[in-house]
């Protein structure tokens, strides 16, 4: 997840693009469109699964096995995507799957990023003490194996749906804490501040009517980040067995269901291409974002 | 001297190709011509073309650019016909570059001594006799402690010290032309006469010519044998240094002497005059002299007739009142 | 003293500062487990005596505070306390499964530098060209691949389907490779990145200008200057990589029964094993700590540029 933050820092630049319809304009490109569009789709699953299916993605079902209790395949009447081992219409499965992963990627994503602003804004403006104190706890935090902790505190203290929430959002906000206090020291040096310090404006005031707008398209851009490790941390929690608890399905869960269902190759394959799918997604749109007005890049010559 | 020495450039033209709009040219129709062993300034302001003039020169022309010339030789070689790979071998033996900021010139992460070894030629030596030859190098274009220092970064030297680098590097290839564009600009005036100075002696001692390429005239007196002064892409006047800031017959020539401190003894007291208004961008050069403009004494022609480089008395100059510019507009005017 | 030398004494200051708050972190933490020490230690089917016996040998029941300073004390000396399920030292179960997790990790980063690497400059050499795109479609896909889930897929078709490599666990040297690709191609992919848009930079600067006014061949510019210029930050993170892959990759390691410190975590967990959990993740973030630090060293190092 560091590598994000390589990624992600350029961000900065876009503080200087125009804004309005210009900005829109630039968003016309092929990889922002794709990604807007499986966003999109998966969002469509997750608010209307019945218009696509009308199974019920928790029912056990005899149907869903054959005769030798082996999951029906891919094709059967009544089974689009085929079943699961306990005879589950996989289909409805998946598509019921998105949910979670849409929760999982706004919930926790925007708390996260509330907590990593305030804490960003606060260190970066407070100086002093307070953004000594801030900094490291935040560093020491990244530290931290956060996937082992994570997966000690769900075991802890249950793996319902709010100390899922919680923990994923304890333990990636640090990341996003660390560049929006870059860019509040950034911005804090800039002439408009000083312009209204000048004035007689109060750090605050400044703070909030001046640096949080500009720092919209950076969390922006890290909203989609976030959203892609954040439904791939839920999948990891799942296949082990810490996220959401059957018979809620998630495409982690089933992941860890269809493990050793070798046998049965779409079990394996389909849920991890739904992720692969909406991560894209997520980050395409990101990136689509970030790179809204740059100009093509055009080869060197040796 | 053969005839065949020395750098020969005719209608040198440079073109700029964007997509959605026409081709501009940046540079139209440059001629020089440099004896070897010879020093020549090619003077203008930012946006003639002079940078642009060397980079085409050293071949180093990239898309979207283009240029073309009608003949560009230097000591025999014909430069136009050079494939990418023949071009390689020429930069460095033949000719090489001084550019303006040696920090962002010199390779960061390797020390400056390995960098000068990269320019030498000689394959045949050993590593120890190379690095030897590094250091002497140095020590030809005054650096102090020169052993010790060429294990140095550049980001550790002083600007001065790291064009002087810079000029090593490029000695070490012993090089037929020395292009240097304006490797003075980023150093202290102090520092600059020093490194002139330095580009000096270099040349005589070893018959390399030099183009040095600045914005500054005030550096010609006594450095340059010839002067070429540039404007809007084009050159306007040509010819041996001294005879040209004695006598200049180009309105802008002696616009720019008049704006130089120093360089126009009969006006020691007057304030500087600066030249009004500003050099058309590309796009908008108008029909004729490029000049037409600002100068004070266009004609009617001048507007509409672009005035071509041609020889009037000892030299080469683009301005159709070229015989009457001295009585014109006279010293100090 | 040297601006570097007391640079570095500072962050070392840090790395202790930070370790002691981890250790308090994990102390805090075996508080909230619901687990009885004392049970887990005498068994289901011990007495309330042996119980109390359990709970003053080990001062259970004294003061927090007392305990918390015990704790640091121990934590500082090495020892990592006693593994509940298994009955021994945490840190003989770890230093036992340590080679195995450094093996994957070394496996991980050599393939992040083996393919990372070449891309990134390939594509920044001819930006915009087929491989460049290639690689900028191909890292995409990769970064949003659950890696369990590439290796569940890597399984199932290079073990199981057609049987080259073992099904998981650490028998041969085989096993190696399918864990170790699947770990590093997450990182491959940034690295690749990283490795590109400094190239690509570096690529544009007047340096390469001065360069090719040398007369040199691009393959030299490409392979010696760019490389060694641009390869700071690609270094930086290849270190912190290492660091966190020390720590334990939980998933990977399950997927393929790797015996390393993730896999272990993971069992403590699973029983209940506060002492082995908690010492696997103080274990976990000194190896992230010791890495981080040896990555901005490297960063110094490299780039001369660097200045304290």
């Amino acid at each position: 997840m560091s590598g994000a933050a390589a990624l992600v820092a350029p961000a900065a630049a876009i503080t200087r693009r125009r804004g309005g319809m210009q900005a829109l304009r630039g968003l016309a490109r092929p990889d922002f469109i794709v990604g807007a569009v499986v966003v999109a789709f998966w969002a469509f699953c997750a608010l209307f699964p019945e218009v696509l299916t009308s199974a019920d993605p928790t029912r056990i079902t005899k149907e869903g096995l054959s005769v030798l209790g082996e999951p029906v395949p891919p094709g059967t009447p009544g089974f689009p995507l085929g079943a699961d081992a306990l005879g589950r219409d996989f289909f409805s499965r998946i598509v019921y799957g998105a949910q979670v992963a849409m929760i999982i990627a706004i919930v926790p994503n925007a708390l996260a990023l509330a907590l990593a602003t305030a804490v960003g804004v606060i260190a970066g403006v407070m100086r002093g003490k307070v953004e000594f104190i801030l900094m490291r706890t935040t560093e020491a935090i990244m530290v931290l194996p956060g996937f082992l902790i994570a997966l000690a505190v769900i075991s802890t203290f249950g793996s319902s749906t709010i100390v899922l929430i919680l923990t994923i959002v304890a333990f990636s906000w640090t990341y996003a804490a660390r560049v929006v206090y870059g860019e509040t020291l950034r911005l804090r040096e800039m002439l408009f501040v000083e312009a209204a310090r000048s004035v007689g404006a109060g750090r605050w005031r400044i703070a909030i009517t001046h640096i949080v707008p500009q720092l919209k398209p950076l969390l922006i851009v890290y909203f989609t980040m976030n959203a892609a490790f954040m439904v791939l941390l839920e999948a990891g929690l799942g296949f082990l067995g810490f996220g959401v608890q059957p018979p809620t399905p998630s495409w982690g869960l089933m992941l860890a269901e269809s493990r050793d269902q070798f046998f049965y190759p779409w079990l394996i394959i389909t849920p991890g291409i739904c992720l692969a799918t909406l991560c894209v997604g997520f980050y395409l749109v990101g990136q689509g974002i970030q790179n809204a007005g740059r100009p093509r890049e055009k080869a060197v010559v040796l | 001297m053969s005839e065949s020495d020395g750098l020969e450039i005719a209608g040198l033209r440079l073109t700029l190709h964007t997509d959605g709009e026409d081709d501009v040219d940046l540079v139209d129709g440059v001629d020089l011509a440099l004896a070897r062993g010879q020093r020549l300034a090619l003077v203008g302001e930012s946006g003639s073309g002079k940078s642009l003039t060397a980079t085409a020169l050293m071949g180093l022309v990239d898309s979207p650019l283009t240029y073309r010339a009608d003949r560009m030789t230097l000591d025999g070689v014909d430069l136009l016909s050079l494939s990418p790979a023949k071009w390689r071998d020429v930069r460095g033996p033949l000719i090489a570059l001084v550019q303006q900021d040696p920090l962002t010139a010199l390779t960061p992460v390797f020390s400056v001594g390995s960098q000068i070894v990269e320019a030498l030629c000689t394959k045949s030596l050993t590593k120890k006799q190379r690095w030897a030859q590094a250091v002497e190098r140095m020590r030809e274009v005054g650096i102090p402690d020169a052993e010790s220092r060429s294990h140095d970064y550049p980001h550790q030297l002083s600007g001065g010290l790291r064009q002087r680098v810079a000029i090593a590097m490029a000695l070490a290839s012993e090089p037929a032309l020395m292009i240097a564009d304006e490797p003075t600009t980023a150093l202290d005036v102090t520092v600059q006469s020093q490194i002139m100075e330095l580009l000096k002696r270099l040349s005589i001692e070893r018959g390399m010519s030099v183009v040095f390429i600045t914005h500054d005239l005030g550096i010609v007196p006594g450095f340059a044998h010839d002067l070429a002064v540039m404007y809007a892409g084009r050159i306007v006047e040509s010819g041996e240094a001294d005879a040209v800031l004695q006598e200049p017959r180009h309105p802008y020539t002696v616009a720019l002497i008049a704006s130089q401190p120093g360089l126009d003894p009969s006006s020691p007291k007057r304030k500087l005059p600066t030249i009004a208004g500003s050099p058309p961008l590309p796009r908008s050069r108008p029909p004729g002299c490029a000049f037409a403009p600002r100068c004070p004494i266009a004609i009617d022609v001048c507007r509409v007739e672009a005035p071509p480089l041609r020889l009037v008395a000892d030299r080469m100059v683009a301005c159709h009142r070229a015989e009457e510019t001295p009585q014109l507009l006279g010293r100090g005017a | 003293m040297s601006p570097r030398l007391r640079y570095i004494l500072t962050r070392l200051a840090g790395l202790v500062l930070t370790l002691f708050a981890v250790s308090t972190f994990t102390f805090l933490l075996t508080f909230a487990v619901p687990t009885d020490p004392a049970r887990s230690i005498v068994g289901p089917k011990g007495t309330a005596e042996q119980m109390q016996q359990v709970r003053d040998q080990l001062g259970l029941d004294d003061p927090i505070i007392q305990q918390y300073g015990r704790y640091l004390v121990a934590v500082g000396t090495g020892n990592l306390g006693y593994s509940y399920a298994q009955r021994r030292p945490v840190v003989d179960i770890i230093s036992e499964r340590l080679p195995y997790t450094a093996a994957l990790a070394a496996g991980a980063i050599s393939f992040q530098i083996l393919v990372g690497i070449p891309i990134g400059l390939a594509g920044a050499a001819r930006a915009g060209g087929a491989i460049d795109r290639a690689s900028l479609a191909g890292s995409l896909l990769v970064i949003a691949l659950p890696g369990f889930w590439v290796g569940l897929v890597l399984l199932f078709f290079f073990s199981y389907t057609w049987p080259v490599f073992p099904l998981g666990g650490a028998g041969s040297p085989l096993s190696l490779v399918l864990p170790s690709v699947t770990l590093g191609l997450a990182g491959a992919a940034w690295t690749s990145r990283i490795m590109r848009t400094e190239a690509y930079q570096f690529l544009r600067s007047d340096v390469v200008k001065g360069l090719r006014a040398k007369g040199m061949s691009p393959r030299r510019i490409l392979l010696v200057h760019t490389l060694r210029a641009s390869s700071g930050p690609v270094l930086t993170m290849l270190a912190i990589d290492l660091g966190y892959f020390l720590g334990g990759a939980v998933l990977i390691e399950s997927v393929f029964s790797w015996p390393g410190i993730g896999l272990t975590a993971f069992q403590a967990l699973r029983q209940n094993d506060t002492p082995l959990l908690m010492g696997c993740v103080i274990a976990g973030s000194i190896f992230i700590l010791i890495l981080n630090f040896a990555a901005d060293l490297i960063r110094m190092k490299v780039d001369p540029r660097v200045r304290i």
